[in-house]
C-alpha cells in the first residue's frame, strides 16, 4: 500500500511541485494545507505516514505546527522543507522534532532521499 | 543622512559587494534549479540608494513590474523587495508552471503563488548570504505579490514600513539563461535605525575599519 504523505505550504505552486515528485514515485498524497493551525486539524483526522511542512507561512508557522502535532503524536514523521536554511532555524524544527531539513529550491532527487530515510 | 552614498567608504562598499556577489551565486543556483535551465550571472552592482530614488533606478515611475515584498524580522528588521521585469514574467511562468498563457496584469492563482515563491525563494539565497557574512539572524515573512507601476509598487509597500530609514541596500544582478538576461533587483528598506545597525555588525565581521 502506498505510503501517505501530507504537504503544508502556504504556496500552492510549491504543494504542486512536491505532489508531482512524490505521486510519481508512488507516494499517496492524501491531503494538503495552507498553513500550520489547518495542518494540525488535517493531521488528526488524516493520520498520514509522513508531513513535508514549509516554515514561513501565514496564521501558524511550520515549526509551532511541528511542536502541535508531536503532542498530537510523540512519533509523527515531520520532514521541514524552507527557502531559509540558517542553522539556527535547522536546529530549532529538529527540536520540535522534525526528522530532517531540506532546503528549497530542491531537485526530485533530494526529496525523494529525504522522505525514504525520514520514512526509514 | 543627506548622501547615502557616504555612508560607506569604498573598501565597504567593496565588501559589501562580495555579500551581493555571494547571494547572486546562491540566487542563480536557486533559479537554475526551480527553471531547470543553467543560469549564469554577470556583475553583481550593490548600491545604497535614497527611497526616492528607486523607481528612478528601476527605469521610471511609470515602468511597470513585478514586484515580491515580504516582512524581514529578526537583527535587521526591514523589508525585502525583488523586482522583476514585467515583461519576462509570461516566460518565467512558462518555465515554472508550464502555462504559456499567463498575463501579467491578471495572473491565475498558480501563476501569482509561482512568482511569490520564486521571490521568496530568491530573498532567502540573498538573506543567507547577508547571514553568512554578517551573523545576523535574518528571517523572512510570508511574501506578497504586487503588479503596477513602479512608483505604485513602492507607494504600496512603503505604507507598511511606517518608520524607516530614508535609504535603501539594492543588489542587482543580470541572471542570464541561454544569452537572455533576466535582471533581478533585490532591495532592503531597513526600518529606522536598522540600517547604522547593520553597518556597525557589518564593520565588525569584515574586520573592516569603522565609519569616520
Amino acid at each position: 500500500m502506498a505510503q501517505k504523505v501530507m504537504l503544508v505550504d502556504d504556496a500552492s505552486f510549491m504543494r504542486m511541485m512536491l505532489k508531482n515528485i512524490l505521486v510519481g514515485s508512488g507516494y499517496e498524497v492524501v491531503g494538503e494545507a495552507e498553513n500550520g493551525a489547518k495542518a494540525v486539524e488535517q493531521y488528526k483526522s488524516l493520520k498520514p505516514d509522513l508531513v513535508m511542512m514549509d516554515i514561513i507561512m501565514p496564521e501558524m508557522g511550520g515549526i509551532d505546527a511541528v511542536r502541535e502535532i508531536m503532542k498530537v503524536n510523540p512519533s509523527a514523521k515531520i520532514l521541514m522543507c524552507s527557502s531559509m536554511g540558517q542553522q539556527s532555524l535547522v536546529v530549532e524544527a529538529i527540536q520540535a522534532g522534525a526528522k530532517d531539513f531540506i532546503v528549497k529550491p530542491f531537485q526530485p532527487s533530494n526529496v525523494l532521499d529525504a522522505v525514504k530515510k525520514a520514512l526509514g | 543622512m543627506s548622501d547615502p552614498t557616504k555612508l560607506l567608504t569604498e573598501f565597504q562598499l567593496d565588501a559589501l559587494k562580495e555579500i551581493g556577489n555571494v547571494g547572486s551565486g546562491n540566487a542563480a543556483t536557486a533559479l537554475s534549479q526551480m527553471v531547470g535551465k543553467r543560469v549564469d550571472m554577470s556583475v553583481t552592482k550593490v548600491l545604497v540608494l535614497p527611497i526616492d530614488g528607486i523607481a528612478g533606478f528601476l527605469g521610471g515611475n511609470d515602468r511597470n513590474v513585478a514586484a515580491v515584498h515580504m516582512p524581514v524580522y529578526g537583527e535587521l528588521p526591514c523589508t525585502a523587495l525583488i523586482f522583476f521585469p514585467l515583461d519576462r514574467i509570461p516566460e518565467l511562468c512558462s518555465m515554472l508552471i508550464g502555462r504559456n498563457d499567463e498575463d501579467p496584469f491578471a495572473l491565475s492563482e498558480l501563476g501569482r503563488s509561482a512568482v511569490k515563491e520564486l521571490g521568496s525563494i530568491l530573498t532567502g539565497a540573498y538573506l543567507s548570504a547577508l547571514f553568512r557574512f554578517v551573523h545576523l539572524q535574518l528571517i523572512h515573512g510570508v511574501p506578497g505579490l504586487v503588479v503596477d507601476m513602479a512608483q505604485a509598487v513602492l507607494d504600496t509597500v512603503l505604507v507598511e514600513l511606517e518608520q524607516r530609514d530614508e535609504v535603501a541596500i539594492v543588489i542587482e544582478t543580470e541572471f542570464l539563461e541561454n544569452d537572455r538576461a533576466l535582471t533581478g533587483s533585490f532591495f532592503l528598506l531597513p526600518e529606522a535605525g536598522s540600517l547604522q545597525k547593520f553597518f556597525s555588525a557589518f564593520t565588525r565581521a569584515m574586520g573592516l575599519p569603522g565609519n569616520a
